[in-house]
């Protein structure tokens, strides 16, 4: 990767330059040592010197996470790792390199500083949320020392110095979103709690640690976050210090965000700032929000990202809503081509420089709703699609909801929709669930009933402290 | 610290010479101005630090007890006054001259930083009292990454093995001090945060994708894991060698992990064990070798050793029986000094050269009892005896008939003041004499820990397998106290 300032101070000509360059040299020069896109391309007829521009790429098809999915070939992910060049290399290039004798040596020096670009470092899993089952993502020493530098490039853009005190309280699993800020934090020298979240250590240890170690920021996703300042009262702990947190692993829509601004406000924390991260795994590294509101900064000198019509697959246009589209521009170990997130950015893309922190880095605007999230219900008499990140942040800007829970039911007269609720204390419940019914109800057809549980039961049917993330919402019609 | 090569073969005297002169700069260059507990203790008890003159004197200063350290509801910060960290006034004090200095200023201040601000923690489990942060500054952190590399080099691992870290994750130091030897040695590793994390079945697949040659675990998931993967006709041909932490290691619970790896294609695999300790911040291994135990090989450079009686606190000699007693060397962060670790050492240090490896590192005996959780823990007063729960493990991880086992302390009729009771669950091996195999078991359990069972209690494996937790505890609940409060 590039230097952070150049990169951040770069026109748009020149980033786009820079990504085409990049872009060339992983068609040319990794990819026909990447098995899975060297026998696609093959079989397709596709030439790579062809594809000169970022506009070029629509050339290539798309790859969508069950192609990597290891459901029935458990090696099938390994197709997606590029192999490592063969140890003499051409004769130009060991030229370049000095010959066979300077080849080797390299190698030695690059293996005993452990920064051989192929050697396989880390393996990470994807969140498993959309495939069968979590997609394994070979990580080499290069792609460790560009998850450090985005990982610095956040904390930079957020101002966190080393003199804060960090409780990372993601959940713990061999996942980029863990792992970016454990390697940010011990780079920069920060005082932090790796917890392994709420799963690990349970609510009330994150709490005391946030409270002992008067630390200043916490690394969580949305849900736990909410659910950690609802619990203070409960295990009688105060937060002072805390004066950001900072999100990822799952959407944090502004309604969120809101809500736990207030939250924190409650709770008389010294500054109420919220950060978001959005981490694609196959994109190797997460894209921070410099505050609220202004998108996702994309590293251009890493990831080419794309949107597109969800249905058609056809490229949209800037600040257009569409599906979040990556390409690696600066990986080893696991490389994706226009690999299909899953995600709808609702507000597309934008190349104007940020009107916040003023940089020029692509931006991925709006709330991102998870297209696994929109879900075909019927009613006695016609087919209905819900879309649930809606309802979401609908449901997560009513004030008078503490814990949320809903169900898709098969009726007798066609789907339903049951919310379990648990009511902020003190506030009417028949309120809670009238205005809950009719936040639900703006985005379907289908009946919606209520049925008020207790927030440990909600804690329970979400798998808070079970799950990687929160669960919402639950499909229990029977399947066909 | 000193290079591995180079102390790995220095001779008693040298190795002493070296410990000397780093423990009186320690004491007094460290402890005695930046410790604000020993600090004050020293004071309090007429020690000058400068008369510290070596090992020998050691026994001037007093032990240190894990309550000592440990945060209570009283004085939940107590844990901060064991970390090393220079004070303003003392900093003005003794560190002005390098601040002034052409050559100091920021770069004074980065050393400084560097060498005292904490970056990392860990906890210890909290079985016996609150759980007590350990904190690492980044000197530290080198520390614990260059006593991994020096556990993998004891175990004989390095470039070209692959290792899968089954720990489960949690900021302790087995799942921590695995992350920091493969990333020194720059191998290839997958830290799944073990089955709690990742799910048995999606961790047997990784077995099988990754192929690692080392796995690293908590030995009783080991055992449940090996048995899976033979279950379902896994292939682990690669492993070479299984490295156990977290509890001890039976001799016949590595048998049964070798006969099941053998099953699973491995050639010839080696299980190994480690030992280490949170108050510690490391963990140190015995070096590989199928039928003896030659010891946990030590860092004399990092840490020293020593073995008292644990009734009088008095030093015994070299080989023999008693308590280890663990003392920091050139650490910042948190140190302890004179640390009464709670563990015997039966056949105590050796510094004697390792007749296997060769090197001349102290080596503390393999066979290793937990007193600490004997004195606060499972010393158990069953029946208005005196009950060391610990002499369980080995008798049960070895059995060869038993495939999973736990033990339940009841009351008789759940009254607090009736009866204290004592059960056995149990899931054989299939095919055997029932009351043929209890009769015996509860004779050698008579034999080994001088408890005569209430009842042994047949469970089928999954039954006791989810009662355990180990799928969903950090680790598996081996021991059940359900009597209620009196």
């Amino acid at each position: 990767m590039e230097a952070w300032n150049k990169v951040s101070k770069m026109s748009s000509d020149a980033m786009k330059s820079l990504q085409e360059t990049l872009l060339q040299g992983m068609l040319q020069k990794e990819i026909p040592r990447h098995p899975y896109y060297a026998r696609l391309f093959q079989e397709k007829d596709i030439d790579l010197s062809r594809i000169k521009r970022t506009g070029d790429l629509q050339q290539l098809p798309f790859t969508y996470k069950e192609d990597m999915c290891p459901s029935e070939d458990l090696m099938k992910p390994w197709e997606f790792f590029l192999e490592a060049p063969s140890d003499g290399g051409s004769p130009e290039e060991q030229k370049k390199r000095g010959g066979l004798l300077g080849g080797l040596l390299k190698k030695k020096k690059t293996l005993d500083t452990g920064t051989d670009p192929d050697l396989l470092s880390q393996l990470y899993y994807t969140g498993g949320r959309r495939a069968t089952k979590p997609v394994p993502l070979v990580f080499t020493a290069y792609d460790i020392a560009n998850l450090k530098e985005m990982g610095h490039r956040a904390f930079q853009m957020w101002g966190f110095t080393r003199e804060e005190t960090v409780i990372n309280a993601f959940s713990y699993m061999p996942h980029i979103s863990f792992w970016q800020q454990f390697y940010t934090t011990m780079e920069l020298g920060s005082t932090a709690l790796q917890t392994g979240g709420g799963r690990i250590l349970g609510a009330e240890k994150i709490l005391k640690a946030l409270q002992n170690l008067e630390a200043q920021v916490l690394l969580t996703f949305p849900g736990y976050a909410d659910f950690l300042l609802k619990s203070l009262r409960y295990f009688d702990i105060e937060i002072p210090d805390l004066e950001t947190i900072v999100l990822g692993m799952d959407d944090a829509s502004m309604s969120l965000v809101e809500r736990l601004k207030l939250g924190m406000k409650n709770a008389g924390t010294s500054n109420q700032r919220i950060r978001r991260v959005y981490f694609l795994s196959e994109a190797k590294g997460g894209w921070p929000e410099c505050a609220p509101g202004y998108g996702y900064h994309v590293h251009p000198d890493h990831a080419l990202v794309e949107i597109v019509d969800p249905e058609t697959g056809e490229a949209k246009g800037e600040e257009e809503p569409g599906e979040v589209v990556v390409t690696n521009l600066d990986a080893r170990g696991t490389v994706v081509l226009r690999l299909r997130s899953g995600d709808l950015a609702t507000g597309g893309i934008t190349y104007r420089p940020c009107p916040n922190c003023g940089s020029n880095f692509p931006r991925i605007l709006g709330d991102l709703d998870r297209l696994d999230y929109i879900f075909e219900l019927s009613d006695s008499e016609e087919q209905d699609k819900f879309n649930f990140n809606r309802a979401r942040r609908r449901l997560h800007a009513l004030a008078e909801l503490n814990q949320w829970y809903l169900e898709i039911l098969k009726g007798s007269r066609g789907d339903e929709l049951k919310l379990y609720f648990s009511p902020v204390k003190g506030l009417d419940e028949e309120e809670a669930a009238r205005k809950a019914k009719e936040e639900i109800q703006q985005e379907t057809r289908v009946p919606v009933s209520t049925e008020r549980l207790s927030m440990e039961n909600i804690i329970q049917r979400q798998g808070m402290e079970k799950k990687i993330t929160e669960e919402r919402i639950s499909d229990m019609r029977p399947s066909k | 610290m000193e290079d591995w090569k180079k102390i790995s073969q220095m001779s008693f005297k040298e190795m002493r010479d070296m410990q000397n002169r780093k423990l009186r700069a320690f004491i007094a260059n460290q402890i005695y101005l930046y410790s604000p507990r020993y600090s004050e203790k020293l004071r309090e008890l007429g020690v000058d630090p400068v008369k510290v003159k070596g090992v020998d004197d050691l026994k001037h200063l007093p032990f240190t007890y894990k309550e000592d350290i440990a945060p209570t509801d009283d004085e939940p910060k107590r844990h901060k006054d064991f970390v090393v960290r220079p004070d303003e006034e003392i900093t003005e004090k003794y560190s002005h001259l390098s601040q002034l200095s052409p050559y100091g200023g920021k770069a004074a201040v980065e050393d400084k930083k560097y060498d005292y601000k904490p970056v990392h923690i860990h906890f210890t489990t909290g079985r016996t009292a609150q759980p007590t942060p350990f904190v690492y500054s980044k000197r530290d952190v080198e520390n614990i990454k260059e006593g991994g590399y020096r556990l993998l080099d004891v175990f004989t691992i390095g470039r070209g093995d692959v290792i899968l870290n089954a720990f489960p994750f949690a900021p302790h130091l087995a799942f921590w001090q695995t992350f920091f030897a493969a990333e020194k040695m720059g191998l290839p590793a997958l830290n799944s945060g073990g089955g709690k994390v990742m799910g048995t079945n999606n961790l047997l697949d990784a077995v099988e994708f990754l192929r690692p040659s080392v796995l690293v675990f908590i030995p009783g998931y080991a055992y449940y894991f090996l048995r899976e993967a033979a279950k379902q006709g896994r292939d682990f041909s690669p492993v070479q060698k299984v490295l156990f932490g977290g509890e001890r290691v039976p001799p016949g619970l590595k048998e049964k992990v070798r006969g099941l790896l053998i099953q699973l294609g491995a050639e010839d695999p080696l299980c190994l064990a480690t030992y280490g300790m949170t108050e510690a911040r490391t963990a140190w291994g015995e070096c590989p070798s199928h039928a003896t135990s030659y010891g946990y090989h030590t860092y004399p450079d990092l840490e020293i050793f020593e073995t008292v009686d644990p009734e009088t606190g008095e030093n015994v000699g070299e080989g023999e029986e008693g308590e280890l007693v663990y003392t920091a060397l050139d650490w910042r962060g948190t140190c302890v000094l004179r640390y009464r670790t709670g563990d015997v050492a039966k056949e105590g240090i050796i510094y004697e050269p390792c007749p296997n490896c060769g090197r001349s590192l102290p080596r503390i005996s393999s066979n290793l009892q937990r007193k600490s959780e004997y004195k606060e823990f499972d010393l158990t007063k069953v029946k208005g005896t005196l009950v060391n729960l610990n002499n369980f493990f080995p008798l049960m991880m070895g059995h060869q008939d038993i495939i999973e086992w736990q033990v339940e302390i009841r009351k008789r009729n759940e009254d607090p003041y009736d009866l204290d009771e004592i059960y056995l669950y149990v899931a054989p091996r299939e095919g055997l004499d029932q009351e043929k195999f209890t009769s015996e078991l509860k004779q050698r359990i008579l034999r080994d820990t001088e408890v005569s069972l209430t009842g042994i209690i047949f469970k089928s494996v999954p039954e006791l397998v989810d009662q355990l937790g180990m799928e969903t505890e950090v680790k598996e609940k081996r021991v059940l106290d359900n009597r209620p409060d009196s």
